[in-house]
């Protein structure tokens, strides 16, 4: 999609990356994070897994910015992601929810979520361009355009969750934060979103740090794995390596509660 | 699969709650649409409706009871009653709706902004909330009375100081739910401007709530006019007006006088009826939308 | 366990497909026969469920998949006798201990429930009293039956979430549920579900909600029951793998209707005949073996109002124990091609 705006791809570094959130009681804090690094190269998908609580969205709020208290750098395309971040910094990273019947505005179409968002970023000169380039990311996320004049109320979670992807996508990102984005799904409707993920990386070269509880998912999507476990990272590797020989007993633990065909 | 699952499961019992729901607040929604409407129109219309001016005095027609010539009947000075409640029902109705919008859009607006940005924003405007509240209504009112005259102007300036509050800890509790869902976290990433967010997409989402109360808000409203009126620190006379009606027909009453008294009475006890009914269909019907 | 009162009557000859596996003399534990359900909306009836016909044993877990709003909630909802108001069942028979539940009225179904069949539920956050004592909710049906006393109750309510591996459950017991985190709540959900000694346990996806490591505890628990119990299990999730964890048997249902089911789980699932089945094991991301691309379904069956309302076919037995639903060309074009077709237009 030559007029998605990609710029060529940046790799998105973290490094040592804290988080503490206050407690009630004035102690400490807790420690969500605790010195976590990790990397994202142009057109790598990567696995982030980890039970609850482990930190895997914290993460994911502190890499598309919506997590400002954090201590340790961000690194994109070789610049520092500052903590107030620029407007082309912000539109270069964009975040898929898990719940996407929480994530839309159900007041609004399709049509009118994108084109604000194309309008605040003053992509496409005029209202036609604007819907042109609706309707390329309609198909580009597998979905009719003839849908972009409904609201989401009338859609499946599958639906839902392709227009969600259409928005991130609408500000030309390059990399794509999808936090537990199948896990609200039926295993046939995550299938296709997880298609297209794989679809998105090849056709316009996305990264995505794909965030999941799924250890199966994620195996059968990503390039690389990091299993976080109480906020740190204790395993970092190829996804082959993770699966065919964990080393960190955590991983195991994990591997062993996961349920798999016969 | 979980969440949806659970959310279609709670829309499939909402539906199910709202389909009885709905069909009872369409019942309340209609009579209620139905009254109002009524004493709108006659209120709209009032000219036509009658042969006298409100404030026509006719000394050779006083006390009169209900013939052909005066529906109603006169009152003490010989104005005719049923023009009096018409025009009567132009003052206070338009008075009350009126006196809810400054109020809805102020709270709608202030509670949003606090709901969302939370912090110490929120930590002082709910304080001040409070001792708005806290003070005695009716004590605010007289003071302004003193400071600003009797007339449209006080009640104005009385019901828009206090009743913002309702409006603002409605829409504020409904926009911090949504703020706490993924919905506003979307919006953040997408880049859209904290205006935009709320203005645009909280707002919509809330209004309803702070509409519905609306209608209750103008029956409250009506109270307080008539409530002034009668005790001389509201509409000032000659402007018809039900609770001034009341007031004037008082000393009347023991001699045996009531219409003078019992039909401005009925008038404000009908319209808030039906102003209430439409306030609970409302609200019955937009909680099936949500 | 306390079927107390329950007749325990021969039935009068196992009908339906499964027949042949009911050994001559005990009727199987549940049977579901050609049962229709409808729902009636906007003036007509619509076929909601359609034949169903499936049976569980003593000590058999049977799974039953299948894709949000294929009918799996409704089957058990209809065998609890709990239907909501605009369904009904139309045809067809429940037999619990080759009782018919479905006779009398409802009065079978009612004495039933609670005691010889008992439900554990998805959101055990919604399913739980939020202001009542883990302790009392484990027990209140139990005790009011058999007139216990608050410490008995007590006493018997620590066992049992001893029993459903709570630790501590001294501690635990006079808690609200608001303070037991997501697993815990599940595992007084368990508890409550088997206080009555219930002979079948029905599940409605109860660990969907739950984290993989808290899943798999509660699928060890329920191994653990199934042997400590004896008792028959109905399993409804949409995730095979989840399945294939814990179940013996397998039902596969599609748009209101089985369309394959067998007693070998392992069989079916390493070579499926209906289309259907091999299109939901495809799209199943597995932990080991070769890494394929999934393949993605429709969003969801056909919803009532769209669905065929010709009358279906009987299953066809594939070997014994093992039928399947005899798919019409359309069928197979659309679960075995038009996978790609459905992504590219809707
Ligand atoms: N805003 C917050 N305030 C306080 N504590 C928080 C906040 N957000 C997260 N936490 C805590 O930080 C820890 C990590 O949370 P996080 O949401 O990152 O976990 P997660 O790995 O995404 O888990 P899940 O799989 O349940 O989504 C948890 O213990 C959580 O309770
Ligand atoms: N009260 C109801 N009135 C009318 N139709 C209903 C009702 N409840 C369920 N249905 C319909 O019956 C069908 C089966 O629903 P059911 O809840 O059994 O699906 P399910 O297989 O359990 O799906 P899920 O995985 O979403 O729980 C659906 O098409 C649904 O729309
Ligand atoms: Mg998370
Ligand atoms: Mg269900």
């Amino acid at each position: 999609m030559g007029s998605a705006g990609m710029t060529g791809g940046s790799e998105l570094v973290a490094e040592d990356i804290s988080v503490t959130f206050a407690t009630r009681r004035r102690d400490a804090g807790h420690r969500a994070l605790a010195g976590v690094s990790l990397g994202v190269r142009p057109g790598e998908i990567v696995g982030l897994v980890g039970e609850s609580g482990s930190g895997k969205s914290t993460l994911g709020r502190v890499i598309v910015g919506l997590q400002q208290d954090y201590t340790g750098t961000l690194r994109f395309g070789g610049e520092v992601l500052a903590h107030r971040r620029t407007r082309a910094q912000r539109r270069a990273i964009q975040m898929v929810f898990q719940d996407p019947y929480a994530s839309l505005d159900p007041q609004m179409t399709v049509w009118k979520m994108l084109e604000e968002l194309l309008i605040v970023h003053g992509i496409g000169e005029n209202r036609e361009a604007r819907r042109a380039r609706s309707e390329e990311l309609m198909r580009l996320v597998h979905m009719p355009p003839t849908l972009l004049d409904t609201r989401p109320a009338g859609m499946s979670g599958g639906q839902r969750q392709r227009v969600a992807i259409a928005r991130a996508l609408s500000v030309g990102p390059q990399l794509l934060v999808a936090d537990e984005a199948t896990s609200a799904l039926d295993v046939s409707v995550q299938a296709g979103i997880i298609n297209l993920f794989a679809d998105l990386r090849a056709e316009i070269g996305l990264s995505i740090l794909f965030i999941s509880h799924n250890l199966a998912v994620v195996r059968s999507l990503c390039d690389r794995v990091a299993v976080i476990c109480q906020g740190e990272i204790v395993e970092e590797a190829e996804t082959r390596a993770v699966f065919d020989a964990p080393r960190h007993d955590y991983t195991r633990q994990l591997l062993a509660a996961a349920p798999d065909l016969p | 699969m979980t969440e949806v699952m659970i959310e279609k499961k709670r829309a499939g019992l909402m539906s199910r709650i709202g389909r009885t729901g709905r069909r009872r607040g369409n019942t309340h929604l209609l009579i209620g649409a139905v009254i109002v409407g009524l004493i709108v129109l006659m209120a709209i219309c009032a000219p036509l409706l009658t042969r006298y001016g409100p404030i026509d005095q006719d000394f050779t027609a006083t006390l009169q009871g209900p013939s052909w010539t005066h529906l109603l009947g006169t009152d003490n000075l010989g104005r005719d009653l049923w023009s009096r409640i018409l025009f009567g029902a132009r003052t206070d109705l338009f008075l009350a709706t009126v006196a809810v919008a400054a109020p809805l859009v102020i709270g709608t607006a202030i509670g949003a902004l606090s709901g969302y940005f939370g912090g110490w924003f929120d930590t002082i405007i709910m304080r001040i909330a409070d001792i708005v509240v806290a003070f005695p209504f009716y004590v605010l009112v007289i003071s302004l009375v003193f400071i600003m005259g009797n007339g449209v102007g006080s009640i104005f300036a009385a019901i828009s100081i206090v009743s913002w509050v309702a409006y603002a800890r409605i829409v504020r509790a409904e926009t911090m739910v949504l703020s706490s869902t993924d919905f506003v976290d979307a919006l953040k990433v997408g880049g859209l401007g904290s205006g935009r967010i709320v203005f645009r997409h909280l707002v919509p989402n809330v209004v309803s709530q702070a509409i519905v109360y609306a209608m209750s808000d103008i029956v409250a409203n009506i109270g307080v006019i008539v409530t002034l009126s009668y005790f001389g620190m509201g509409i000032v006379p000659p402007t018809p007006d039900w609770g001034s009606m009341m007031a004037d027909g008082q000393p009347f009453f023991a001699g045996g006088y009531y219409g003078l008294m019992v039909v401005p009475a009925a008038a404000v006890i009908v319209t808030s009826f039906g102003l209430s009914l439409v306030g609970d269909g409302l609200a019955n019907v937009l909680r099936v939308k949500r | 366990m306390n079927g107390a009162g329950m007749a325990t009557r021969k039935t009068d000859g196992p009908a339906g497909a499964g027949g042949e596996r009911a050994s001559a003399g005990q009727a199987p534990l549940l049977e579901i026969d050609r049962l229709c359900v409808s729902a009636h909306i906007n003036g007509q009836d619509w076929r909601a469920l359609e034949n169903i016909t499936l049976r569980v044993d003593r000590g058999e877990t049977r799974g039953l998949v299948g894709e949000s709003g294929s009918g799996k909630s409704l089957t058990l909802r209809a065998a609890m006798g709990l239907l909501p108001g605009s369904l009904s069942v139309t045809s067809g028979a429940i037999r619990f201990k080759g009782r018919d539940l479905l006779a009398d009225g409802g009065k079978a179904m009612a004495a039933v429930r609670g005691t010889g069949i008992a439900m554990v539920f998805q959101e055990p956050a919604v399913a739980l009293n939020p202001v009542m004592r883990v302790g009392r909710q484990i027990t209140d049906s139990v005790s009011a039956r058999r007139g216990w006393g608050r410490r008995q109750a007590r006493e018997f309510a620590v066992e049992l979430m001893d029993q459903v591996g709570i630790r501590d459950p001294k501690r635990w017991v006079e808690a609200y549920p608001h303070q037991l985190s997501g697993g815990m709540r599940q595992r007084v959900m368990i508890a409550s579900a088997i206080a009555c000694g219930p002979e079948l346990i029905f599940c409605d996806e109860p660990t969907t909600a739950l984290d993989v490591t808290v899943q798999s505890q509660i699928l060890k628990l329920f191994s653990k029951l199934q042997a400590d119990l004896h008792a028959g299990f109905l399993y409804v999730t949409h995730d095979l793998s989840v399945v294939a964890e814990f179940c013996s048997s397998l039902s596969v249902m599609y748009a209101g209707r089985i369309v394959e089911q067998s007693d070998d789980l392992k069989a079916m699932v390493q070579a499926p005949v209906h289309p259907y089945t091999r299109a939901l094991l495809g799209a199943v991301p597995r932990i080991k073996g070769p890494i394929q691309r999934l393949r993605g379904l429709s969003s969801s069956a056909p919803p009532l109002t769209e669905r065929s309302q010709a009358p279906t076919a009987p299953l066809a037995e594939v070997s014994p124990g093992w039928q399947v639903a005899p798919a019409s060309p359309e069928e197979v074009e659309l679960f075995e091609t038009g996978v790609q077709a459905w992504e590219a237009q809707a």
